[in-house]
């Protein structure tokens, strides 16, 4: 607005001289002058054109910029003869904004830069809305493929899928998450390789003849040694001969935050190769390669045009194949490291936002407040100024730039905090194998173009009131009274700053609450087993076993193998890892009851309650006894017994599932077998693996050791490999990490609503002691005369101590009614409580009643010891 | 290029008194930036010079001090050029500023002829 009146004025000056240049040379023209040198007469009579317009544009620059710097000259010396005052306000201001640029370098971090390695830009990331609902982003490679021919908006285009890889070296085998990718995944992306080259368009063909993949660099160091020729390198890739073309660059391990991969082929040639081409024609999600997408913007195309064009083309493949793509629309996002759409991470980051800005608004609220009883105090000077002829605009300027100096010094010590503040963050969140995330947290332009937005909110937040009182001040009634009796009206709009500091305080201090005790609840949730001395790896028979025959005995033959380590006490295994979800049973039903129930299930190895820790409340452990051709047992937990026998022992009854009967052989207590979340409300089923044996794949051993886990890995790891070289290992870890996987964002939400909480409550308590001792000290007369006709110490006491606690009762309330709405947002996230936990709501409403007792309490007393005579004698 | 007799004799401003002369030239109507150097040389016989280097930034000077208000129009020879006109506060400032002008005058005119100025008081 102002630059194009700046724009304005100087096209005018310019064209005003212009116009003189014109006049005077048209005179000298009717005076007989050619129009040449007429023109030159002119130009030069007027001197040096651009240094009289500068002249002109002086006049009106100088005397605005005077008087700003005369503002902020003006300001400084006010500040500095407050010292106390100014560094309280500059720290708070600065803790503020430094804490929410940390908070924000670490959102911007996640949500808006690419993951290492990743140089393309405009790229796009194509979810699938399904009925319009977001569904999971997976599409088939059909669909790929149509897109490709008919996009024009979105190209390149890459498809990628995942699977998990045992790779064969001569000495060992790996196991690692691998990625299929379309050859042109590298250039897309646009990724350097660190070694090598990227895949050829020729490499992608269904019938190329030999496979080649690239590697991380991370698997390059740890598999290969960082072996300088490893380009042209032979390994086996699940069993299929391959050749290494490329190292990807260091940290590069897929696209989005999460992804692991360390090795990438091409798609369809790898399809090919394992007898997987008719799914690369099904457009049905369930009988083909699914992949996720993500294409470049083609130049001089815009995202709206892109979503434009694939509302056709949805159109049409919706047609094209009714029953595959029923309901499903392409959704066009900017590419994200977190992924397409919404997920928990955004949820999380969104949280932390909101709470990090809430955290502000109280420091604002708090700093308003100390500027408004200096104003207090001012309005006095103020008031000498209006009456001597100071117009509104330039008082109301002159307490704006004070609010800028706060601000701007404020920025400057919140920018050093922030960077400070934003590496204690980067070690808070870690990945679940203790890896840093790997993400540039550090400030860039956003981050401080976040920073001076919020110094410029803060700086409106917290002068706006004193200088809307300066504005509206009439100056006479200050000019007679003596300053005590004049201050009424200000009280009534700090308190209400004091209420709204409240009330925010009970909403994050209810946070912490809610998240420390979901914590609190998992470290003391009874699991039933021991926690500690178990380890989990993941094994797969794929390479080794075709047929669910085999893969059983191959389990048999690990378990028995490593058993005979030393160290190792139990081992058994199971289809899915403990807290990881359950295998799909189907319906469970009583004998002679036709009504379903649900259960969570899971096929176990022998010995599976005695690796775990769990003692069984009935009955025995599955054993090494319940093979393929014996009866078929289970352990039931104590909730399905309790449902299907109420009144009876379970051991030796009947269960009938879709596949036939099933006789009870333990019963075990609700312990936390498939999830954390509710534990004690599931109905768990344990069956034997080795009854019905699935096909070869991925099973997860448990092993229980003495000693520790770091002395007893290698020994695992050899065991298995002096079993079957050819069987993989994957995320071998205890089973304290795999819980400490699941609960991180319960712990990290706490830690950072506890530091933002406290940092809250203190500045509200500050707060609340300014209100009552502001209204205290105006009251001492009151008191004084109150003291001298007889009054009580108690009875002065009690007369402030009602009037804080009126305060802190209201902001209570408001924040209570505030957190029904926000705790909701939090549920998700939360273990064992409710968003609206009784014991944390109390413990809240606990601390902020004492907290606030305290802050009354103090002037409270000191009203109480005024001495009447004295503040009789005032004024 | 030698000068001629007329530039030689042309007396540069004192300070402060083009804006006296810019007010004095408006209390006839509007006029734009050409026409006031014009009309004041003339008004001078020739005598006084206004630069022009000086006269556009006192122009806007008193425009923003609101004693003047500017305006756009078109001129005589159907140019656009910019008008300015004299404000009800502009005219006050003339009335006080030309008070101030004859006492300067009068209180030189006293220092450089003593014997008159005693005479006649």
């Amino acid at each position: 607005m102002r630059w194009y009146f700046w724009r304005k004025r100087n096209d005018e000056i310019t064209e005003e001289i212009e116009v003189h240049l014109r006049m005077a040379a048209d005179e000298l023209v009717a005076r007989g002058q050619s129009a040449q040198d007429a023109r030159h007469a002119a130009e030069r009579e007027l001197g040096n054109v651009m240094a009289v317009k500068e002249a002109v544009r002086d006049v009106w620059v100088w005397r605005a910029l005077q008087e700003i710097l005369q503002d902020l000259r003006f300001a400084s010396r006010v500040l500095t003869k407050s010292p106390g005052f100014s560094v309280a306000a500059i720290t708070l201001i600065a803790l503020g904004i430094g804490g929410n640029a940390a908070i924000y370098s670490f959102v911007n971090a996640a949500m808006y830069k690419p993951v290492p390695g990743v140089h393309a830009l405009n790229l796009i990331s194509l979810g699938v809305m399904r009925d319009g609902h977001q569904d999971d982003p997976g599409n088939s490679y059909a669909n790929y493929a149509d897109y490709v021919a008919q996009t024009k908006t979105l190209r390149p285009m890459l498809a990628r899928g995942w699977d998990r890889f045992t790779v064969t070296l001569p000495k060992a085998s790996y196991g690692v998450w691998g990625t299929l990718v379309t050859t042109n995944y590298f250039e897309t992306l646009g990724v350097e390789m660190a070694k090598g080259r990227h895949f050829t368009e020729a490499e992608g063909r269904l019938d190329v003849s030999g496979l080649v993949a690239i590697i991380s660099h991370n698997f390059w160091q740890d598999a290969f040694q960082g072996a300088a020729d490893i380009v042209g390198r032979k390994i086996i890739l699940n069993g299929h001969p391959a050749t290494i073309v490329g190292v990807a660059p260091e940290g590069f391990h897929g696209p989005q935050v999460a992804e692991r991969n360390d090795i990438f082929v091409p798609l369809l040639s790898y399809a090919h190769l394992n007898g997987r081409d008719r799914e690369i024609g099904e457009h049905l999600l369930s009988g083909s390669i699914g992949v996720e997408l993500i294409a470049q913007l083609a130049p001089e195309a815009t995202l709206s045009q892109a979503r434009a064009e694939f509302e056709t083309i949805s159109q049409r493949s919706r047609t094209a194949y009714p029953e595959a793509n029923k309901g499903m629309s392409v959704l066009l996002v900017p590419y994200s490291a977190l992924g397409p759409g919404i997920n928990s991470v955004h949820l999380f980051l969104k949280i932390i936002l909101v709470v990090a800005i809430l955290t502000l608004i109280v420091v604002c609220a708090n700093v308003a407040n100390l500027m408004l009883s200096r104003a207090a105090f001012r309005q006095r000077e103020i008031a000498v100024r209006k009456s001597l002829g100071a117009p509104r605009g330039r008082i109301f300027r002159m307490l704006m730039a004070e609010g800028l100096v706060i601000s701007f010094t404020a920025l400057i010590a919140a920018w050093i905090f922030a960077r400070w503040a934003s590496h204690g963050l980067q070690r808070l969140v870690t990945e679940d194998n203790g890896r840093a995330l790997a993400l540039d947290f550090s400030a860039d332009w956003h981050v401080a173009a976040y920073a001076l937005a919020l110094a410029v909110f803060a700086t409106l937040a917290f002068t706006t009131a004193p200088a809307i009182r300066a504005w509206r001040q009439d100056p006479l009634p200050w000019l007679k009274a003596g300053e005590l009796g004049v201050l009424a009206g200000r009280s009534r709009l700090s308190t209400m700053l004091v209420v709204t500091q409240l009330a925010l305080c009970v909403v994050l201090i209810t946070g912490a609450g809610l998240a420390y005790r979901s914590q609190y609840l998992i470290n003391n949730l009874e699991f039933h087993y021991e926690v500690d001395h178990l380890a989990l790896l993941t094994v797969g028979t794929a390479g080794s076993a075709t047929t669910p025959v085999q893969h059983a005995a191959l389990l048999e033959r690990l378990r028995e193998r490593l058993r005979a380590v030393p160290g190792i006490l139990a081992v058994s295994y199971s289809r899915i890892p403990p807290l990881w979800g359950s295998v799909k049973i189907g319906s469970v039903y009583r004998l002679g009851s036709p009504e379903p129930v649900r259960v969570d299930g899971n096929y176990v190895g022998p010995d599976f309650l005695q690796s775990l820790g769990v003692v069984p409340l009935h009955g025995r452990d599955i054993l090494a006894s319940d093979r393929a051709g014996t009866k078929r047992v289970a352990v039931v937990n104590q909730n399905l017994a309790q449902v299907f026998w109420p009144r009876s022992s379970a051991i030796g009854q009947s269960l009938r599932l879709n596949d036939g009967m099933i006789e009870v052989v333990g019963v075990v207590p609700n312990a936390a077998f498939t999830s954390l979340q509710e534990a004690k409300q599931r109905n768990v089923l344990l069956l034997a693996e080795r009854q019905s044996p699935a096909e070869p794949g991925e099973t997860t051993m448990h092993v229980r050791y003495a000693g520790s886990l770091d002395r007893i890995a290698p020994s695992i790891r050899a065991a298995i490999r002096e079993t079957d070289a050819r069987v993989p290992v994957f995320d071998l870890r205890g089973m304290r990490a795999l819980i400490r996987n699941q609960t991180g964002p319960v712990l990290m939400i706490a830690t950072l609503l506890t530091v933002f909480a406290g940092g809250a409550l203190i500045l509200a308590a500050i707060g609340l002691y300014a209100v009552i001792a502001f209204n205290m000290s105006r009251r001492t007369r009151d008191f004084g005369i109150r003291i001298a006709l007889g009054a009580s110490n108690r009875q002065i006491v009690e007369n402030v101590l009602k009037e804080g606690l009126a305060v802190t009762a209201i902001g209570l309330a408001a924040g209570f009614a505030l957190n029904i709405a926000g705790a909701r947002a939090m549920g998700s996230l939360l273990y064992g409580v409710t968003a609206t936990d009784a014991p944390t709501y109390l413990g809240a409403f606990l601390l902020l009643s004492v907290v606030s007792l305290v802050a009354c309490y103090l002037p409270a007393r000191r009203a109480a010891r005024i001495d009447p005579m004295k503040a009789l004698r005032e004024e | 290029m030698a000068k001629n007799d007329s530039d030689l004799n042309r007396i540069e401003l004192l300070q402060g008194t083009l804006d006296l002369l810019i007010l004095q030239t408006l209390r006839w109507g509007t006029q734009h930036g050409y026409g006031i150097s014009q009309a004041i040389r003339a008004g001078s016989n020739e005598v006084l010079q206004v630069e022009t280097g000086s006269l556009y930034p006192a122009l806007h000077r008193l425009e923003k001090r609101k004693w003047i208000k500017a305006e756009w129009k078109m001129s005589a020879n159907n140019q656009r050029a910019k008008y300015y006109k004299l404000t009800p506060a502009g005219r006050k400032q003339l009335a006080s500023e030309q008070t101030r002008w004859s006492r300067v005058v009068e209180a030189i005119g006293a220092l450089m002829q003593p014997q008159r100025g005693e005479a006649e008081s």
